[in-house]
């Protein structure tokens, strides 16, 4: 068994955690730009997680000492991708905006600030949950190597 | 006494059992916001258990010293089953982690494996103790 291999797990969860809340941080950064490098306003973005095997002989370990289905039982987490939000965003009437159409108005950036925060506490929750996940292996390895002490 | 009894044997493989297991809690912690991931559990405590009432799952006999058996023996043949944790109410992402209870069974498995640690490491200082004649 190795310990490492529980370590790898939880620090890619860590990783894509992190990523996910560089992207909310993105997103409230944004969230009044009504010009972006591609055109018209910043588009709210979103990250999508996928399953994925951290080492294979990861697996190989794991397979000495347990059987059974479920072959993805030991796969750590990445960022699959960046995605956009393609719901639209709210139009202000500002005449003297220079985004303004011929009718005077602006659409905003799609991001709802309210929604931004309570994602940000998700991705911190769940990051902090990793932490302690390695916390807790930590202690058993240094537990391991108190054995004949 | 042995050095090495049952009740060392069995603690040794109770600690490679919970190694792996706190391996697949880790996975599930992990993908706790992954869509469509299913959470699993590795089980051995009744394959455990009725190893140590001496009932061991596989039973070879070698007639020849040539025969290749299991490598191990007796708790080192014991074995957990991934299985996949019942799902209770799945959120929309058809995610089946319950964090709440992923926490508490790292916490749990976690204290277990300390404990055998520790156990093992008092069964060594024993041995010293009668080592050193007591003293």
């Amino acid at each position: 068994m190795d310990m490492t291999d529980s370590l790898a797990v939880s620090v890619s969860a860590l990783d894509a955690h992190r990523h996910r809340l560089n992207v909310i941080a993105s997103n409230l950064a944004n969230a009044q730009s009504t010009k972006t490098s591609t055109g018209g306003p910043y588009r709210r973005r979103d990250v999508v997680f996928q399953a994925t095997p951290v080492t294979s002989p990861f697996q190989r370990a794991l397979k000495q000492v347990a059987t059974g289905p479920g072959r993805h039982a030991l796969d750590g987490v990445k960022v699959a991708r960046v995605i956009e939000d393609q719901k639209p965003g709210q139009t202000v009437y500002d005449p003297r905006h220079p985004d303004a159409d011929k009718k005077g108005f602006v659409t905003m950036p799609n991001v709802n600030v309210m929604e931004e925060m309570v994602n940000m506490i998700g991705a911190s929750r769940a990051y902090e949950a990793n932490v302690q996940a390695i916390n807790a292996t930590r202690t058993m390895w240094n537990r391991a190597l108190e054995i004949g002490r | 006494m042995t050095i090495f009894d049952r009740t060392m044997q069995l603690l040794e493989r109770s600690l490679d059992l919970r190694g792996a297991r706190q391996q697949v809690i880790a996975a599930n912690i992990a993908n706790e916001e992954t869509p469509k991931y299913r959470a699993t559990d590795l089980n051995f405590g009744q394959a455990l258990a009725s190893a140590q009432r001496g009932k061991l799952p596989i039973t070879l006999v070698s007639t020849n010293q040539n025969h290749i058996g299991p490598k191990g023996t007796g708790f080192q043949q014991v074995v957990g089953r991934i299985e996949e944790v019942p799902a209770g109410d799945m959120a929309l992402d058809a995610n089946s982690v319950n964090i709440e209870l992923e926490m508490a069974k790292m916490s749990d498995n976690a204290q277990q494996y300390n404990t055998a640690a520790t156990i093992i490491g008092l069964r060594f200082k024993q041995l010293m103790t009668a080592i050193r004649e007591g003293r």
